[in-house]
């Protein structure tokens, strides 16, 4: 579909938007990440007369990549949303961010052959390499009885085999989706680690560990100062550190925890403990498809 | 990620759903005149659902196979159990004879396939029962695992020896 798009370069709209992407993807890789949604508001408008062009000219196909493309161009906006908030230290909220270019990077392959892909598999690799960095590993996915949906191409139910949509396919340029009107029954949440939606994050309530603790591992690779456009790979070593507390007591000395007891008796357990201790390696850039 | 095959003998009745749902004698005819049927499971105490995909897999089927028929076990709306995890909850089949189980096992790899464009890397498992009908007899065929391995763990496996 987006080799499919560029095909129409005769068109002027479609020229313009290869021109506007160019120069965002010129942006994002020379780490420029103000007004990050700019490009996209500008275009916006050539997609929607796409659009009418293949509706006139009864051209599903090319209404149908007129939106795969339109994904295609939001998701180097949203990168570049999503490296600024790594940029600012947002931690928290960089994690939507991520998700969102996950989605998109998805959608596209979707409608897209994995040979003309252009760069998208490596900045899948990439992000995965990102997401492995957060603290999250488990997610919420609940469970529910939906007793009525309705289509949003055709407003009929879902539940039923009148409407002929499928779930996420296009048609005429749009996305069908569900749209869920009544839920019977909230059977209750459950815990996974693969779920639909990773926005839905599972945190331990009653820890005290403050969110420099949590994004420990993300903030140290971003002190790095790699440019983000880098693959790299993290090797995580587990090595066993002396307790500075403990470096001066002797094995008959009395422990220092002030139980009255040898330290040889009593907390010689904690002399060393276990640290993780991280080497980042980085690898190729990505390189960029410029039309 | 392991797949799991189970199959059991079983003896599948529909009467307590039928009852429930007052469900039409021309719905009831379907598991003896259509080739494949989805259908529902009991979910709580009192109450009956069909897997979260059942109809996006029998519209899938419709639209890839013409040469059998697909249905679904209800007279009109159903009700869809909804787990919002990316495993494929995939419906309960009826299938009418056992000599259409590789028709089936097709198909379900082909709807796999059109699930996961676009995830290629990502893990996925898929849940699916089958129930088939034999002479005098009936198995239900269980597989809960690697989406991408489905099919082939069916190819290596003698359908007729189940
Ligand atoms: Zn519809
Ligand atoms: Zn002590």
């Amino acid at each position: 579909m987006l080799k499919y798009f560029i095909e129409y370069m005769n068109l002027d709209q479609v020229k313009s938007i290869c021109v506007a992407i160019n120069s965002m993807k010129r942006k994002l890789q020379s780490g420029d990440f103000i007004n990050p949604m700019q490009e996209f508001e500008d275009v916006e408008p050539m997609f929607q007369e796409i659009k009418e062009i293949a509706v006139k000219t009864k051209n599903e196909r090319l209404a149908n990549a007129q939106y795969v493309f339109k994904e295609y161009f939001l998701l180097f906006c949203e990168l570049r949303n999503y490296f600024n908030k790594l940029k600012i230290k947002d931690y928290k909220a960089s994690w939507d961010k991520l998700q969102d270019c996950f989605d998109i990077i998805k959608f596209v392959g979707k409608f897209t052959n994995e040979e003309n892909r252009f760069e998208l598999p490596s900045l899948y690799d990439l992000l995965l390499e990102y997401e492995a960095l957060y603290p999250y590993k488990l997610f919420c996915s609940s469970e529910f009885v939906i007793e009525k949906a309705t289509c949003s191409i055709c407003g009929k139910s879902v539940l039923g085999l009148d409407c002929p949509h499928i779930k996420g396919e296009l048609y005429w340029g749009e996305p069908c989706i569900h749209k869920i009107e009544k839920i019977k029954y909230f059977q209750g949440v459950a815990l996974v680690a693969h779920p639909e939606n990773k926005r839905c994050i599972m945190q331990v309530v009653d820890d005290d560990i403050t969110d420099d603790e949590k994004f420990k591992k993300l903030d140290d690779f971003i002190g790095l100062n790699l440019p983000f456009l880098q693959m790299f790979s993290i090797n995580s070593k587990i090595e066993r550190k002396m307790d500075v507390k403990y470096k001066n007591v002797g094995r008959n000395d009395i422990c220092p925890c002030g139980s009255g007891k040898k330290f040889k008796r009593c907390c010689i357990s904690k002399l060393y403990y276990q640290h993780i201790k991280y080497s980042v390696t980085p690898s190729k850039k990505i390189e960029l498809f410029y039309f | 990620m392991e797949e799991k095959i189970k199959v059991i003998n079983s003896n599948t009745s529909f009467s307590e759903y039928f009852e429930l749902e007052s469900i039409s004698d021309n719905t009831r005819k379907k598991l003896e005149t259509v080739d494949f049927v989805a259908v529902p499971a009991k979910y709580g105490d009192n109450d009956f659902c069909f897997a979260q995909e059942t109809i996006e897999f029998i519209k899938f089927c419709r639209q890839n196979d013409t040469h059998h028929s697909y249905d679904i076990l209800a007279d009109a709306d159903i009700k869809v159990r909804s787990l919002h995890s990316f495993d494929i909850w995939a419906p309960i089949i009826w299938i009418a004879t056992e000599i259409l189980l590789p028709i089936a096992i097709n198909v379900v790899g082909d709807f796999i396939k059109s699930k996961l464009k676009g995830r290629e890397k990502e893990n996925a498992n898929i849940d699916i029962t089958m129930i088939v009908k034999r002479k005098h007899e009936e198995k239900t065929i269980h597989y809960s695992g690697d989406a991408k391995t489905f099919k082939e763990t069916f190819e290596k496996i003698d359908l007729n020896k189940m």
